[in-house]
């Protein structure tokens, strides 16, 4: 680069006003994808959980009361009730049980299961509206309260 | 002026189109879950709930119940059913049962489809399917070893399979039968004729129908899935189109899709060797194979042919469970060349495993699928709708 085109580019303004609207429009639109990925994915907190078997709800927790909603005790034993969390034991068949552990502050998952490959077991906590567990083998599903069922999204 | 006045209309468009347009407001979404078949079906419906429509909702989920327990009625395969199919079962060689129209429509089907992939797809391959352990009674602790039956066995199992083809369909003043071939084989000392599951085309069939009750009631944002296996996609309520991602065969901690597509308004289809398989080296080489629950008809065995997955979108959904049985059992070539001849009208993807390279392979255009995951990758082109191999 010559010297002279140095002591130009020194010259010049670092961003003319036309650059600084483009990337503000640029920056806006980011943010509004941004927002809406977010959106689509509800991470809102947990208001309540619903425990379905089959098409009935066995189970329910409010976590913005801080109680227990429903409980069908033919199908739910609950093993254990302290400040902190409830366990749940769902005898989902003869056999058949998941184990549930609901924490108060917000969240569930299930911590054992004799169905065969045990997914629900493996599946991610629930912490937020944005999905469910769901345990096939037993037609068992823990449902967040604002679950979107249908965010334009399915999985097969 | 000009230039500031295009870059705010920019914004101000995509804020418009990501807003929603505000229209959405009064939508809701209520599921419902159904059992039948020894499989779920979810119900999802997003619409204006007025208190009309929600009692159009009840009653649909009510005809709903009555059609899913009619079909399973109709349709189990299950020996202590009563069902039209059991029936059949239990009857003994070249006898003729009197069956349901349900099950005369769906053993027409299933025909329809047994010519068109020449017996890729069949229905009759139940010993094999038994054999290997993956009927209802399967004891899934049972370790591989005690899952593999001799070839013997299989070979047996497998001829009586191939006469899927002489089951005669006879309707005589208004009722309906189906004539058992008179192939028998026997194993174990115990002599057995041909049995036939229609699980799964039949959860396809459940689908069309429940299509057509939606539409009766007029909803027209939504879905309905069918066990793993089958789909039906309406509109969606914001968006027009669903995506759709499609299981990844090989899931890891990068994606469990492996491609994804745009689709509303249609019925669609997907078979994969991940859903129920168990892994056995059976030559001692060091290398564990895979024997899923997809049979390969033309052998009697699990299909090991290298495709993991294969999906169907658009025309029924009971075609479609069919269909994409009958290409995990071709193998890739031959596949090809039936979706080519074949399924034009059709949206095709199946995935291959080249020796640890993950191929796609698809009729729909590049610019309408998208790869999820690092290591798939599409091999062929599209021209004039028709798969070109490269």
């Amino acid at each position: 680069m010559s010297l002279k085109k140095v002591e130009q580019v020194k010259a010049d303004k670092g961003f003319k006003i036309w650059d600084l609207i483009i990337y503000g429009a640029i920056a806006v639109i980011v943010a509004v994808l941004f927002i809406t990925l977010f959106a689509v994915r509800d991470t809102s907190p947990l208001k309540g959980i619903r425990v379905v078997l089959g098409n009935e709800v066995v189970y329910e927790y409010d976590f913005e009361n801080g109680k227990q909603i429903s409980c069908n005790t033919q199908i739910v034993e609950i093993t254990e009730d302290n400040e902190e969390s409830v366990s749940l034991k769902i005898k989902s068949g003869e056999a058949d049980y998941n184990y549930i552990l609901i924490t108060k502050s917000g969240s569930a998952k299930v911590t054992d299961a004799n169905c065969d490959k045990r997914d629900c077991v493996y599946a991610p906590e629930i912490k937020d509206n944005s999905g469910v567990i769901y345990c096939s083998p037993h037609r068992l599903k823990i449902i967040p309260y604002d679950f979107d069922m249908d965010n334009g999204n399915i999985i097969m | 002026m000009k230039k500031t006045i295009a870059v705010f209309g920019a914004v101000l468009a995509s804020l418009t189109i990501f807003s929603g347009c505000g229209e959405t407001e009064e939508f809701s979404t209520q599921g419902k879950y159904f059992f039948a078949m020894n499989a779920e079906a979810t119900l999802v419906v997003s619409d204006k709930f007025t208190p009309e429509k929600q009692n159009d909702f009840s009653r649909l989920c009510g005809d709903i119940t009555s059609t899913l327990t009619a079909l399973d009625g109709s349709l189990s395969s299950n020996d202590k059913s009563n069902s039209s199919i059991s029936r059949f079962n239990c009857a003994a060689a070249g006898e003729r049962v009197e069956i349901d129209f349900t099950a005369y429509s769906v053993l027409t089907l299933a025909k329809s489809v047994y010519r068109l992939t020449e017996g890729y797809y069949n229905p009759a391959v139940y010993y094999n399917v038994q054999a290997y352990g993956f009927n209802e009674a399967t004891d899934i602790t049972k370790p591989p070893e005690q899952r593999i039956p001799s070839d013997a066995v299989v070979e047996k199992y497998n001829r009586l399979s191939q006469s899927f083809g002489e089951i005669q369909l006879v309707e005589e003043d208004n009722k309906y039968y189906a004539v058992k071939p008179t192939a028998t084989v026997e194993v174990d000392g115990v002599t057995c004729s041909m049995k036939i599951d229609l699980g799964g085309i039949g959860k396809g069939y459940a689908v069309d129908e429940i299509n057509k009750l939606i539409d009766s009631y007029g909803f027209k944002y939504g879905y309905l899935s069918f066990g793993t296996s089958s789909i039906l996609v309406k509109e969606h309520y914001v968006n027009g189109s669903y995506s759709l991602g499609f299981t990844n065969p090989r899931a890891d901690a990068q994606s469990n899709v492996y491609v994804s597509t745009f689709v509303k308004s249609e019925c669609l289809s997907t078979s994969g060797d991940y859903e129920q398989f168990f892994m056995y080296d059976s030559d001692n080489d060091g290398v564990k194979e895979r024997y899923c629950h997809v049979f390969d008809p033309t052998t009697g065995r699990p299909v090991q042919t290298g495709i993991m997955s294969a999906t169907v979108i658009g025309g029924s959904a009971a075609e479609d469970d069919a269909l994409t049985t009958a290409i995990m059992a071709m193998g890739k070539e031959k596949a090809v060349e039936f979706i080519n001849e074949k399924l034009s009208a059709r949206k095709v993807v199946f995935c291959y495993d080249n020796n640890g390279k993950y191929e796609v392979i698809t009729n729909i255009p590049e610019s309408e699928i998208k790869i999820m995951h690092d290591k798939f990758e599409i091999v062929n082109t599209v021209s004039d709708g028709k798969i070109v191999l490269g």
